[in-house]
């Protein structure tokens, strides 16, 4: 008995040694393991529309345009397949262009030659119809393109027949075009792995680019890149080779950085926050994220519609000043964000590209945004509320306001999708509404539905979120243009479609699609900053008139990055920068 | 093997097949009418990619068309390409995934199995001694503690604290501690049942007669007791293995390993419709397997048993 047991138990131990084998060390001189989130969806520069999927794009590609971290730290865009930065030439019809000289000799990672022609065929191949790209859309400054998104023409890009330079026609002149130029989708990709081969993204052979790495390995586990010799820059690159394991687990995330398998992780564990912070100070950052978190109010609700529109913006108004942001961020989200009282970020840039948008917002373009947000003035705030929500209450006679609590006031219904942080925001909402006696009914859906229900404007109000993908306040404004499919608050649908209040242009008395619309319209043709920028400010004024978008906070990015790695930078939209990044000694 | 067990067996995989179809069916119907869609996402994309990409996978087509579209993919096993990870053919994805749990699973299931029937041998064997008292408070703990909390514990104490394993898969040393997170519940389980069957059958009479024969008393107990006692273990073991081998969701995350257990939650979050037909036809098939396994050895190890 004795000696059966003992040989089963040495059998077990013999396979699990086996399979122990070498743990081995995963960070050398010229190599480094570094962690950016979970097995990608895909990293076809053109289907990409995630940030982590950007990131391993901008290590495998480079575009006509690319980053690098300036002395005093800020980011600067830098030619990187061009040999300059080119400046806009004035067409005809407000329409500009553009000429990119390529570098010499440029190469992809397999060693053939890269041309002006593959940016031709790349841009056009992610706008077409069939490729079916999310970001389709980032090529709709350039002209041609609402043809070539139908499947019915080309975009207005040119290469020269020796192949050496790319003239582009803009429909205007978008004071961010170098930025888009920088951007994964802008990549070229090469035709003839590309071309009837749905699957050349998920296989290390066929993963070409042009970009400091190329992919040697990639599978489910992780994705190894090594230093491309054909990148026109490759001298400036710095590890041999990286290795990117795939990881989603903020636990394990963490347990991997703090036991050195991994020098960097793109996320912790929201409830160990203050712990790191103490114990991290110089590697755990928080930088700006050109987001908003906020609440999304439905213009349609059913359970306001016994209101009048100016009661119903009186009430979403109210709603928002009970928020205390402060707390909010520090004690329910908890991780650096900032209060937010405008729905384009910080972080954006005004007219003169240095200047913050934020600090010319609200309606006196005093750069106090739309309420206060100061801790001091949330008492004035709930002051406020208490005395629109007693006008409300005296001119429709729906329900009391006395004593500070409403009676009889319409059940909200608040929808959000599952997670700590957003079912803790909206028990937090909960409780401060039922002070004023507001009762608000909270309903978690799962992801999708969520989605789903929040589109269809099937709700009273919403969480929502929404990240730049580049450094314009437009990207936060035309969202809200009757048609956009991210009018989550319903402007200019059903009842709002008729409701006819706004002014634009010196005439008073129009509808969302009258005003709003065309607002947006005049931005986009707009080729003088100044005007286009005062233009923007007006638009966020427009849509923070109604209410109907309660800005809760300004998103961050957070991560570790390990004191033993010199030379990352990370951009605003959440990409890493690791291709001049080495590890000290 | 006689006529009637072959017969059995032919009958069981004719049903399997049968299961197989009503399992496709309705998933296939249920997951439709869930809300959402696989192009859903915080941005939206415009109209026309929307249609671009239903039509690029056949979702601008009738229900019942699809429907038949996929049943005929699925018989000769082409379960499409996802409709979430670009590029990418759900068998291709599946089978990689199953790579690595089923490694993890074998040897975790085989671990569990073998420690279960020596642990729970024992307890009966020495039932209601120390021995017997330590397994069950230490196999009730085991059952009762979630597969999170485990793994989680593990991965504190011996990639944080000790640092002696690694806390991610990419490495042999790194499939030590989800193994073990696997086993443990499994084995605590089959601990329990093995001592209770184990208990019930040394009281038989036949193993006091082998053991008044002078029967050595570590053939009786393997040999007479617990191959009668093993049973409850078999019919418990065919649907365990099954789900072990395709994987855990938690420890997989919890230990970073590229497994198959995230696309079953993952797909449905995602709505990706060809991704959860795959997963979820892929542990039909193998969760049938398995039952017919345990029902063969069941018959193999309990002649008395009637199949029929």
């Amino acid at each position: 008995m004795k000696k059966s047991l003992a040989l089963i138990l040495a059998i077990v131990t013999v396979l699990c040694l086996a399979l122990t084998g070498c743990g081995g060390n995963t960070t050398s001189a010229s190599q480094m393991t570094v962690c950016v989130g979970p097995y990608p969806d895909t990293i076809d520069p053109a289907l990409n529309s995630a940030v982590d999927g950007a990131t391993y794009v901008i290590h495998a590609f480079a575009g006509l345009v690319g980053y690098e971290k300036a002395e005093d730290g800020s980011l600067k865009l830098v030619a990187d397949c061009a040999k300059e930065l080119p400046q806009a030439e004035k067409l005809d019809g407000g329409k500009v262009s553009y000429t990119f000289e390529l570098k010499d000799d440029l190469k992809w990672s397999d060693g053939t030659a890269l041309t002006a022609a593959d940016f031709v065929w790349a841009w056009n191949r992610a706008v077409a119809p069939e490729t079916a790209a999310d970001y389709g859309y980032m090529f709709d400054v350039i002209e041609g393109y609402d043809k070539a998104s139908a499947g019915e023409g080309e975009l207005n890009v040119t290469a020269s027949e020796d192949g050496k330079s790319l003239t582009i026609v803009l429909n205007s002149d978008v004071p961010y075009f170098l930025e888009l130029c920088a951007f994964p989708t802008y990549m070229p990709v090469k035709k003839d792995v590309v071309e009837g081969n749905d699957a050349w993204a998920t296989k290390a052979d066929t993963y070409i680019g042009n970009g400091p790495y190329k992919v040697t390995s990639f599978d489910q586990g992780q994705m190894i890149m090594e230093k491309n010799q054909y990148y026109h820059n490759v001298d400036a690159v710095v590890t041999d080779k990286i290795v990117w394991p795939f990881n989603e687990d903020d636990s394990s995330l963490l347990a991997n950085y703090k036991n050195g398998s991994y020098l960097f992780i793109d996320n912790v564990p929201n409830d160990q926050i203050k712990t790191i912070e103490a114990e991290y100070p110089t590697e755990y950052q928080v930088m700006g994220q050109l987001g908003t978190y906020y609440v999304s109010f439905n213009m349609n609700d059913p359970a306001l519609a016994d209101f009048t529109p100016e009661e119903q913006i009186s009430i979403r108004k109210a709603l928002a000043l009970l928020l205390e942001r402060n707390y909010i961020c520090s004690d329910i989200s908890k991780a650096g964000e900032q209060p937010a009282n405008s729905f384009v970020p910080i972080d954006m840039t005004d007219a003169d590209g240095v200047t913050e948008f934020v600090a010319t917002n609200g309606v006196n373009r005093d750069g106090k945004g739309y309420f206060s947000i100061s801790k001091d003035d949330y008492a004035a705030n709930c002051d406020e509320a208490v005395k629109l929500l007693e006008a409300v209450a005296k001119s429709s006679g729906k329900f009391t306001f006395t004593d500070g609590k409403a009676e009889g006031f319409p059940t909200m219904i608040y929808i959000t999708n599952e997670g700590t942080n957003h079912e803790a925001l909206a028990t937090y909402m909960q409780g401060v509404y039922a002070k004023y006696g507001i009762t608000m009914q909270i309903e978690v859906q799962e992801w999708n539905t969520f989605l789903d229900t929040r589109k269809a404007g099937d709700y009273s109000f919403a969480r929502n979120g929404w990240l730049s993908d580049y450094n314009d306040p437009i990207s936060f404004l035309d969202m809200w243009i009757s048609e956009s499919g991210n009018n989550d608050c319903q402007f200019g649908k059903d009842n709002h479609a008729t409701y006819a209040a706004y002014s634009y242009n010196g005439k008073d008395g129009l509808t969302w699609a009258e005003s709003y619309d065309k607002l947006i319209a005049d931005i986009k043709a707009s080729n003088d900053p100044a005007t286009r920028f005062a233009l923007m400010h007006q638009a966020e004024d427009m849509i923070m008139s109604t209410g109907a978008i309660c800005p809760i906070y300004y998103y961050t990015d957070q991560y570790m990055c390990s004191d033993s790695i010199e030379g990352f930078f990370a951009s605003p939209l959440g990409y890493k920068y690791f291709m001049y990044a080495g590890i000290k000694g | 093997m006689d006529k009637k067990f072959l017969f059995y067996i032919l009958k069981r995989l004719g049903l399997a097949v049968v299961t197989i179809f009503l399992v496709i069916t309705i998933t296939f119907f249920i997951m439709n009418f869930i809300p959402g869609g696989p192009f859903m996402s915080e941005k939206s994309v415009t109209p026309e990619t929307m249609a671009a990409l239903e039509a690029k996978f056949g979702l601008d087509k009738p229900l019942g068309e699809q429907y038949l579209n996929y049943l005929k993919g699925a018989i000769r096993f082409d379960f499409g390409p996802s409709m979430k990870m670009d590029g990418r053919n759900v068998m291709d994805v599946i089978m990689e995934g199953f790579a690595s749990s089923a490694k993890l699973g074998l040897i975790a299931a085989a671990g569990a199995i073998v420690l279960g029937l020596i642990f729970g041998s024992l307890a009966a064997v020495f039932h209601n001694k120390l021995i017997d008292r330590i397994i069950m408070v230490v196999s009730t703990a085991f059952v009762a503690m979630p597969s999170f909390i485990v793994a989680t514990l593990l991965l504190w104490l011996f990639c944080i604290e000790l640092n002696v394993f690694p806390a991610n898969g990419q490495t042999a040393a790194g499939l030590v501690l989800p193994i073990i997170s696997l086993m443990l519940y499994p084995m605590a389980y089959i601990i329990r049942l093995t001592r209770s069957s184990m208990l019930d059958v040394l009281s038989q009479d036949y193993i006091r007669t082998a053991r008044a024969k002078g029967v050595a008393p570590s053939k009786v107990l393997f040999k007479h007791a617990l191959k009668n006692a093993v049973t409850p273990v078999i019919t418990y073991a065919g649907p365990m293995v099954a789900f072990i081998l395709t994987g855990s969701l938690v420890v997989e995350q919890i230990f970073a390993v590229p497994g198959l257990g995230k696309y079953f939650v993952s797909s449905i979050i995602n709505r990706d419709y060809t991704m959860i037909m795959g997963t979820t036809i892929f542990l039909a098939i193998i969760v049938t397997i398995m039952m017919l396994l345990s029902d063969i050895l069941y018959k193999l190890f309990d002649p008395r048993v009637d199949l029929s």
